[in-house]
């Protein structure tokens, strides 16, 4: 299976980022390409694009290791598997996607335009109120 | 190598097969039919024929298990009876599942040799055919043994030419074995009869002893013996039958001879004879050098090794104080530690010595110095000495059955047999812990208990956990459990153990001993070599370095004209040397054991008669000591010594010995006839033992054991590839057990391998099976759990399988997965599809589990009160199938869909139901905690408080660290809810502290900062909240939930910082989440959405976003009237009122009312 691996410091406290991750309602504010995200009857999260198909429902995985955030993708199975580090500036965030389907280039893109806005919006929440 | 005559036989009857209908051999005559007829050889290894042709080996160890026994066991058997047995730790349906698979072997094998009609099955049933002719040893043994004439009997006898099923070691194997071995001896016995009837004096002798040698434990075979010597006017050796009854009884029993034999041994003395003599009075024999008993060398023994216990005044002061705290009912743990010779075991000694006056009942155990010894040895030595000495409880107490699956005395002494096991080794475990403790309680009813375990550092990780799990309820008992150790060697689950008991209050005290100083040594050199001069004494003096045991063996060397500083091995040479025949062979051996043995081991192997006075060489030398009917060595060091001078060669044969004396004695020590015939390079039946061994271990709980176990059976070069295939497949079953993902793939890959190799596609779709199973449950990951079940089907299907056992299975399993993480439609698709599958019709444990299932998948689909009915139904349907463990797991989840619908009442009786069912499953803690939550959610804090007390106290007593963890986490969330905010802190820290916890982590953080902020401690509230990234949480720990909760605290945290708009920020934050999850974007429309954790229900797992909200909108109806927004704050506290009314949650009513009156009054 293809991987990639990308990585953002983010001038936010790892609590921070580790609520956005994990809050399906503030995906829209930092997942490029998702409009709008909410948590299915059975406890999947939907995250959804501009367009109709763009409806991907993700889980949040069972992980035992510390300090990672794994979501898996239940339509294209592809994995994210986040990780947050405390950095001298706030935080070192990484992630690796183990892309099972689609064209690997099209999947770090997307990371690519995500990981800034979820360090701007991590860094917002910081300082909120 | 020799041919026995029963090896005679068999070749026999197979060169003569193509020339005659009868085989005369030496002794023997069997009539055979050479058309289609099945011969079966039971005695030695299994041996097939069909007309004369040799079956080939059957591929798998149970399959030819389950051959013999329905050999063994003529007629039709219902398979579900048949599997029950075969297959005792699984569902029902999994293990006629395995059956199925085990027949498919056994016909292929019948097959290969034009046998295959001799095996008559259909769907209900399995036997050997009736109607075709057959010879079983067995059965003509039986047969001859009853026609009861002398030819007969000589030709069964002849037929028992070597033990039942030697190549086999399973549990009813072992019982047959030992069933033969009585009626041989029967056998032997009544032919000598016959002979003395005809006048066959002589050979009425030999049958005689020919009977001893079956059943050597027989008294009246001794005096049969007796009597025909006697008759032979050979009074001498009618003597000498006598005092081998005699030492046989004292060593096996304790016990002397019958008054009968006794009179006739006087009678013999004063030369009368067997006759019609005069009567004389009976009276006990003269203890003669030849004679003397054992326990009367042993007090030799003990008198020679009399010595003064020499610088450890203080610690025995403080052994005697806890002592008496014991005997007052303030029981608990004293640890000895110390080196090797420091006098551990002379302090208990002494212990013992000093308080034996005061009538306690004291018992010792030793943990074994051997590699992959039994789980729990150490307790069942103690629990063997305990239930000999104590009346049988009442026949209403259960846990006599339970303790029976540790130590078998309980079945003899007490008449109460072993209980079946159940599917649930992890229950098992439970039930044994708690039955041990329930014996210590009863052994304790009429005097004070002194136990004594000795170097437990050496103790397997089963009896280590089961001290800690006895931590707590022995400080209620007058029960002083006294455990050496040496702290070295100590492996790091004693050292868990230990910090446990002290956490339980239940480690009175750890005695360290240090070395002596350099005249207390002087003593121990004078006590036992006073003859020595200055000279000599200050050297041993010099050499022992502080250490007691080598300043006397240094002493007794220089004593012997031996240079003190040689090491502990040079010393004991001399000794070993002065050793005659059966004394060295005692020590040797004893070396060789690993532990203390017992006087009838000792009489098995030197003979009844030598004992004694090799008991007392070895005892003169100071070697040996026997304390309790228990032959070890003086101490450890002194018995590796030994065991370093025994040549190799020996050293196989010694332990070839031993294997073959355990063999033979009652309750089979399983694990350790492993070991020895491993040792004696005997590698065949070392696995079978080893894999025997493996599955006691595994159905008592003790996981770390019975992968050793099986590891080994593995690893040996030995048995078939498929019986290998069996064994990583059994030891990936066991580290899912124990929670070792990495292990588990290890060993079912090594399984697969073999799997594909010989081309088993049934036994590789099963594997897969289990792995589903594995995967699905006990190692919880449902990704790879449905790769594992899609791949068993793939494989049923395409290769056309015959398995609707299996596929029943997998697809119930594939079912569950999807109930649980996946599509609900497709989950109840495949329950349905499960339940159609006529084998498992009649099964009622899957049909229960099936139904459990749809349980869960209703309430995934928010509809408590159906799920709520399935898990009634599902209770019920457990009970019938017999399964409690699974029907209370249904009473849990019915109480955890009542909890969903807001009906706390209604989980109260359920949990209720769940105590009264059977105390000590794991179950009844689930009961305890739900109880415990029902009463915090219903506002009866005390009730509540007591109830997650009581939850933890009977976790502690399973010794499991991440379950102990869990209730910790329970009873925190009760301690918070019910504004015990100290003691919430206190209890999420230790389970945090555990890393195996069975809880979510990153809740607990939370949770814990919230109890700190309560409590006043901003400064590591917020500390702790900064650890919550950084622990694991997953889909199953509702991570959602988490971040409105985090939010919530650090609102508080702010507030409490005075930093008011910052809190408000967090708390519209989390107030916002809430209501997304209720669906009820604004405020005025409180619903009663509930979420569940399905693997955590109900405490714990059940999260109230109502109730969640109400929290929230208190605190933010505080902060606003702080803040002087009166409106504000009195809506939020009117929402949070109509909250708490309609979910009947009172939690934080009072505060919100105290607020919302002045607001409501300023109106």
């Amino acid at each position: 299976m293809p991987s990639f691996e990308e990585s953002v410091i983010c001038r936010a406290p790892p609590l921070e980022v580790w609520k956005l991750l994990h809050d399906p309602a503030r995906v829209p504010e930092w997942y490029s390409g998702v409009a709008h995200a909410t948590t299915t009857p059975d406890g999947a999260i939907l995250y959804l694009g501009d367009r109709e198909e763009d409806a991907y429902p993700v889980r949040i995985a069972p992980e035992s290791e510390r300090s990672r955030v794994l979501i898996r993708c239940l339509i294209t199975d592809d994995l994210y598997t986040w990780s947050l580090e405390p950095h001298p500036d706030g935080c070192l965030v990484r992630v690796r996607v183990d892309v099972a389907a689609e064209p690997v280039d099209e999947r770090r893109d997307g990371v690519l335009a995500s990981l800034p806005k979820l360090a701007a919006a991590a860094e917002r929440s910081g300082v909120g109120g | 190598m020799n041919r026995n005559p029963g090896d005679d036989a068999r070749h026999g009857a197979s060169a003569e097969r193509h020339s005659s209908v009868k085989v005369v051999l030496p002794n023997v005559t069997i009539a055979m039919t050479m058309r289609n007829m099945l011969r079966a050889y039971l005695f030695g290894s299994l041996t097939i024929e069909i007309d004369g042709r040799t079956m080939p080996e059957i591929a798998g160890l149970r399959p030819r298990s389950v051959l013999a026994w329905l050999l063994s066991n003529p007629g039709t058997h219902a398979r579900a009876h048949v599997a029950a047995l075969f297959w005792p730790d699984v569902l029902d349906i999994s293990a006629r599942a395995s059956l199925r698979n085990a027949l498919w072997g056994i016909r292929r094998a019948l097959d290969t040799v034009g046998g295959a009609a001799y095996l008559e099955s259909d769907r209900e049933s399995v036997g050997i055919a009736d109607g075709l002719a057959r010879e079983v040893d067995t059965e003509e043994f039986v047969r001859l043994a009853e026609r009861d004439d002398t030819a007969s009997l000589r030709e069964a006898l002849m037929l028992a030419h070597a033990p039942l099923l030697a190549d086999l070691a399973d549990d009813w194997v072992l019982d047959a074995r030992e069933e033969f071995r009585e009626r041989a001896g029967a056998a032997a016995a009544r032919l000598a009869e016959l002979c003395e009837q005809d006048g066959d004096l002589r050979g009425a002798v030999s049958w005689t002893r020919r009977a001893i040698a079956h059943v050597p434990v027989r008294e009246s075979s001794y005096r049969a013996l007796m009597q025909r010597l006697a008759k032979l006017d050979e009074r001498g050796e009618a003597l000498a039958a006598f005092e081998r009854c005699r030492a046989m009884l004292d060593a096996e029993f304790g016990t002397v001879p019958s008054e009968s034999t006794r009179v006739l041994a006087d009678r013999l003395r004063s030369g009368q004879g067997s006759g019609e003599g005069r009567r004389v009075a009976a009276r006990p024999a003269e203890p003669g050098r030849q004679g003397a008993l054992p326990g009367q060398a042993a007090s030799r023994v003990r008198r020679s090794r009399q010595r003064p216990l020499v610088g450890r005044d203080s610690e025995l002061t403080t052994l005697s104080r806890a002592w008496e705290g014991a005997r007052r009912g303030n029981g608990g743990v004293v640890l000895i530690s110390g080196a090797a010779g420091l006098g551990k075991s002379r302090l208990t000694t002494e212990l013992i010595d000093t308080v034996s006056g005061q009538g306690p009942r004291c018992a010792v155990g030793t943990a074994f110095e051997l590699d992959g010894a039994p789980p729990y040895a150490p307790w069942g030595d103690v629990l063997h000495q305990l239930v000999a000495d104590v009346p049988a409880p009442s026949r209403d107490a259960s846990w006599p059955s339970d303790l029976a699956r540790l130590c078998r005395s309980v079945e003899w002494r007490w008449g109460r047999p072993a209980a079946r096991s159940s599917a649930d080794p992890e229950q098992e475990r439970r039930w044994l812990f708690a039955s041990v403790a329930e014996a210590l309680a009863w052994c304790s009813g009429d005097r004070p208990l002194l136990l004594v375990l000795e170097d437990i550092h050496l103790a397997d990780t089963a009896s280590i956990a089961l001290i800690a799990s006895l931590g707590r309820r022995l400080t209620e008992l007058p029960v002083l459990l006294v455990a050496t150790r040496r702290p070295a060697s100590a492996p790091a689950k004693l050292v868990i153990a230990i910090d446990t008991l002290r956490r339980q209050d239940a480690l009175v005290t750890d005695i360290h001993l240090g070395r002596l100083s350099a005249t207390e040594l002087d003593t121990v050199v004078w006590s036992c070599a006073p003859e020595l001069g200055e000279d000599a004494r200050d050297r041993a003096v010099e050499v022992a370095e502080g250490n007691p045991l080598l300043a006397r063996r240094a002493a007794l060397a220089a004593s012997d004209g031996a240079d003190p500083s040689d090491e502990l091995r040079d010393w004991i040479r001399a000794p070993l040397a002065r050793l005659d025949g059966p004394a060295r062979l005692l020590v040797d051996a004893v070396a060789l054991l690993g532990r203390p043995m017992d006087t009838g081991e000792a009489a098995a192997l030197v003979g009844s008669q030598q004992l004694a006075e090799a008991l007392e060489r070895a005892g003169h030398e100071e070697l040996l000591e026997i304390e309790a009917r228990r032959i070890r060595f003086v101490h450890a060091l002194v018995r590796q010594a030994c065991g370093a001078e025994i040549e190799p060669s020996r050293r196989a044969w010694l332990h070839g010995r031993i294997a073959e004396m355990l063999e033979e004695r009652p309750g089979r020590p399983v694990a350790e006839i492993a070991r020895h015939l491993l040792n004696a390079g005997d590698w065949e039946r070392a696995q079978a033992y080893l894999i025997t061994a493996a599955e006691k271990a595994r159905s008592l709980g003790a996981f770390d054991e019975a992968a050793g176990l099986y590891s080994e059976a593995a690893s040996l070069d030995a048995g078939s590839r498929t019986i290998r295939a069996e064994l990583w497949l059994a030891l990936a079953d066991v580290h899912a057990w124990r929670g070792r993902k990495d292990e588990h793939d290890t060993a079912f890959a090594h399984a697969c391998t073999v799997l594909e190799e010989v081309d088993d596609s049934a036994a590789l779709a099963g594997a897969y099976a289990l792995r589903g199973r594995c995967l699905r449950t006990t190692l919880c990951h449902p990704g790879e759990a449905l790769r594992a079940y899609e791949r068993a089907l793939h494989i049923i299907d395409t290769e056309h399988l015959d398995a609707p056992e299996l596929r029943a299975i997998v697809v119930a399993g594939l079912g569950w997965i999807e109930v649980a993480s996946g599509d609900l439609e497709r989950a109840e698709a495949l329950l349905a599809e499960a339940e159609v599958v006529p084998e498992a019709g009649t099964d009622l444990g899957l049909a229960a589990e099936v139904c459990l299932a749809r349980a869960a998948a209703l309430l995934r689909r928010g509809r408590p009160r159906g799920s709520e009915r399935e898990s009634e139904d599902a209770a019920g349907l457990a009970r019938r199938a017999g399964r409690q463990d699974l029907a209370c797991t249904a009473l849990v989840h019915a109480a955890g869909a009542c909890a969903a619908q807001g009906q706390f009442e209604r989980v109260l009786e359920l949990a209720d139901r769940v105590r009264r069912s059977r105390p000590a499953s794991g179950m009844a803690d689930e009961a305890l905690a739900a109880r415990a939550y029902a009463l915090a959610r219903t506002g009866r804090c005390a009730e509540a408080w007591e109830a997650a007390l009581a939850y933890v106290r009977s976790v502690a007593s399973t010794g499991d660290a991440s379950q102990e963890a869990r209730a910790e986490f329970d009873a925190a969330s009760v301690a918070l809810d019910t504004g015990r905010y100290g003691e919430a802190a206190t209890r999420f820290a230790s389970a945090l502290a555990e890393p195996s916890g069975q809880f979510s982590r990153a809740l607990a953080r939370v949770r814990l900062a919230e109890a700190l902020v309560r409590d006043g401690l901003l400064g590591a509230a917020h500390r702790e909240l900064e650890q919550v990234p950084f622990e694991p949480a997953g889909q199953t720990q509702l991570p959602e939930t988490l971040v409105p909760r985090l939010e919530l605290v650090e609102g508080l945290i702010a507030a409490a910082r005075g930093a008011s708009d910052r809190a408000l920020h967090c708390l519209a934050s989390a107030e916002a989440a809430w209501r997304r999850m209720l669906g009820v974007p604004s405020a005025g429309e409180p619903g009663t959405v509930t979420f569940v954790d399905l693997a955590r229900p109900p405490v714990g797992g059940q999260v109230e976003p109502g109730v969640e909200l109400g929290r929230v909108l208190a605190e933010r109806a505080v902060l606003l009237s702080d803040v002087g927004r009166a409106d504000d704050a009195r809506a939020a506290a009117e929402e949070a009122i109509l909250l708490a009314d309609r979910l009947g949650f009172d939690g934080y009513r009072q505060r919100v009312n105290a607020l919302r009156s002045p607001v409501v009054t300023t109106e």
